[in-house]
């Protein structure tokens, strides 16, 4: 009972009968004050630890942290059952400790735009020693959490930022490499054209957003997803779309996705 | 609509004319334009390559796909991509588009990344250079000066980031010195093997435009001055749900005897193209008199279900306070146009009575002027 629950979003996301994480390559998850949407990340991050490419390698993860420390997410994919610690030793767990980033401008010798290259250098380089080391090219995942703390180190510059996702978008074209972002939408709410999140979204194959119900706040049910799955070619040449919308209840080790209205 | 665009785009221009020119935009809501865009270059591809196109080559700059997607897509629609090098060439300003791997390269960080035959371009903020690289490998790939070769752009959005829209215009109008643009909408629907476009008739919704007008006067207006700008109803705002065709004026020099081509050059005077230059130019000469430097004429005709509607609009571009010295002038020559008006149509047998319904002056401060008449034709 409980896989099935659990497959409602990897059916949503396009996951469910493939071993690989998807043919969609950049996910962007939105989420706001009320409703963390941090616990679909921690699932994608399962999913991509979890995967295995057809000769039977695992995948690899590059985490880009400035939200949460290496313990956090430590902590909450144990639960998941997935060691980090053991997963950081075998390389296949990048973890890139990003908590006090900052591009300050002005002085000369360190840029915004110098950061940001930096960072992209280090994605790079890491995604460089996976393919050395045997990983495919198809099972490496880069996750970015999150953007608008990106946006804070680069002191507000959004062309900056997406400049580099765009960066690292070129990885899931060239590399086979799939991008996870996630981003807090209700930052934005109060901006007439807000300059990130609308490229964002245009960028992203798939999008996932938690909200709260509309109704106000339940005992059983703590939120809302949509997940907006854009025109993306599979292996066939054949695009496919679609939109889903299902509740979500955050349990103490896992998360149940029901259908509205299909709980007793 | 679609296929005519295709056709429009395989025809080219003819000689004096200047090359159709196409712009797709799309919406976070209805993000399809990349798909609609791959597909008529798809239909363009395949066209030059059949040397079917009055182009013989394509320069596609790619900002927002790589190179390899455009050449698994030229495969997919079946074209000979090995021979492809003769006829399209790919400016890649996607795949390091600020030279930020280079830079790597420098420190030692290198990843072996997909070759492809496509040209590197690494500083997407110059237009000046981007300009001339297109015209460079345009002419490289197309041969002989007189060959024409047509230019794509996969995303101005993301020219726009690194460029100001003052320079990214100037790259777009040295393409193609003018921006006459032709606007018309088909209904689409996504299926998994691609864009279905579903074929309605040309006359059912087609409006064609001037854009240079918006360009010239891009003026920074206040907040005041917008929302009255706002206020202002355009023609094609009346028109709801009616089938409607606003053609251009040259366009009607050509198909009716009556009218008359207005120059819209700076202080340029009107230049009559036919002997008889009728009752109209000489309104519109009058006009002139009254010191409207620059005058675009433009007839609007909608029809809907009941009764033939005319809806004419003259634009006069000029300096507010030239408009409000020649007012008496003005008043005078919009009585006297509806008074020739009824009696050109009756004339041409185009409907046994016109009641002319309103005609008002609308403002745009800063700008100058439109006079707007609206009247009903019973036939």
């Amino acid at each position: 009972m409980e896989k099935m629950k659990q497959s409602l979003l990897d059916e949503a996301l396009g996951l469910e009968e493939e071993e690989e994480i998807s043919t969609s390559r950049v996910f962007l998850i939105e989420d706001c004050v009320e409703t963390s949407g941090d616990f679909v990340l921690h699932h994608l991050m399962k999913r991509a630890l979890s995967s295995t490419d057809r000769t039977g390698g695992g995948g690899v993860l590059l985490f880009v942290a400035l939200a949460h420390p290496f313990s956090h997410y430590d902590r909450i994919l144990r639960k998941l059952g997935c060691n980090l610690i053991m997963l950081r030793d075998n390389n296949r767990f990048v973890f890139f400790n990003m908590l006090k980033l900052d591009c300050p401008d002005g002085d000369g010798t360190h840029t915004i735009e110098g950061g940001a290259v930096e960072l992209y250098g280090r994605i790079q380089k890491a995604v460089e020693i996976s393919t050395s080391n045997g990983c495919n090219k198809g099972c490496i995942t880069i996750m970015i959490d999150d953007i608008s703390l990106l946006e804070i180190a680069a002191h507000g510059s959004a062309n900056h930022i997406l400049n580099f996702v765009h960066y690292c978008h070129t990885l899931t074209t060239e590399m086979d490499c799939s991008l996870v972002m996630l981003n807090h939408s209700d930052i934005y709410s109060s901006m007439e054209s807000p300059g990130l999140i609308l490229p964002l979204e245009y960028l992203a194959d798939v999008i996932i957003k938690a909200e709260p119900l509309a109704t106000g706040l339940a005992t059983d049910v703590h939120g809302q997803l949509t997940v907006a799955k854009n025109g993306t070619a599979n292996e066939h040449g054949r695009l496919s779309y679609w939109t889903r919308n299902f509740h979500f209840k955050v349990k103490e080790n896992n998360v149940e996705y029901f259908y509205p209205g299909s709980r007793t | 609509m679609a296929e005519m665009i295709c056709r429009l785009l395989r025809d080219g221009a003819l000689d004096g004319e200047y090359a159709p020119a196409l712009t797709i935009s799309d919406s976070i809501h209805n993000p399809f334009g990349s798909y609609a865009f791959n597909y008529l270059l798809s239909h363009l591809c395949s066209n030059i390559s059949s040397s079917k196109s009055q182009v013989w080559a394509l320069v596609l700059i790619a900002f927002d796909h790589s190179p390899l997607f455009y050449i698994d897509l030229l495969k997919s629609n079946g074209l000979d991509v090995a021979a492809s090098d003769k006829w399209i060439r790919i400016l890649d300003c996607y795949s390091d588009p600020l030279g930020w791997k280079d830079k790597l390269l420098g420190l030692g960080i290198h990843v072996n990344f997909s070759k492809t035959e496509a040209i590197p371009f690494k500083d997407v903020g110059n237009m000046e250079k981007l300009f001339t690289s297109i015209v460079d490998i345009g002419r490289g790939v197309a041969g002989p000066s007189k060959v024409r070769f047509s230019v794509a752009i996969d995303s101005v959005s993301a020219m726009l980031r690194h460029a100001t829209l003052g320079s990214v215009s100037g790259l777009i109008s040295k393409l193609r010195s003018h921006g006459m643009q032709l606007y018309s909408s088909e209904e689409f629907h996504m299926e998994q093997s691609g864009i279905k476009f579903l074929s309605v008739s040309l006359e059912k919704l087609m409006v064609n435009q001037n854009l240079v007008p918006k360009v010239q006067f891009n003026l920074h207006l206040s907040e005041k001055e917008r929302v009255d700008k706002a206020k202002v109803v355009l023609p094609f705002e009346h028109q709801g749900a009616c089938h409607f065709t606003l053609l251009w004026l040259q366009e009607m020099v050509k198909r009716s005897r009556f009218m008359m081509a207005g120059s819209p050059s700076p202080r340029g005077k009107l230049t009559p193209t036919q002997r008889d230059p009728g009752p109209l130019i000489n309104l519109l000469l009058r006009l002139q008199a009254a010191r409207a430097r620059s005058t675009i004429f433009v007839i609007l005709m909608m029809r809907d279900l009941i009764l033939m509607r005319t809806q004419m609009m003259i634009w006069i571009f000029d300096d507010i306070d030239l408009i409000w010295k020649g007012w008496d002038n003005i008043i005078a020559f919009t009585t006297e146009l509806a008074v020739e008006l009824e009696k050109l149509l009756q004339a041409l047998r185009v409907t046994k009575h016109m009641e002319l319904t309103t005609a008002n002056f609308c403002f745009l401060r800063g700008v100058g002027c439109f006079l707007w008449i609206q009247g009903n034709l019973y036939s």
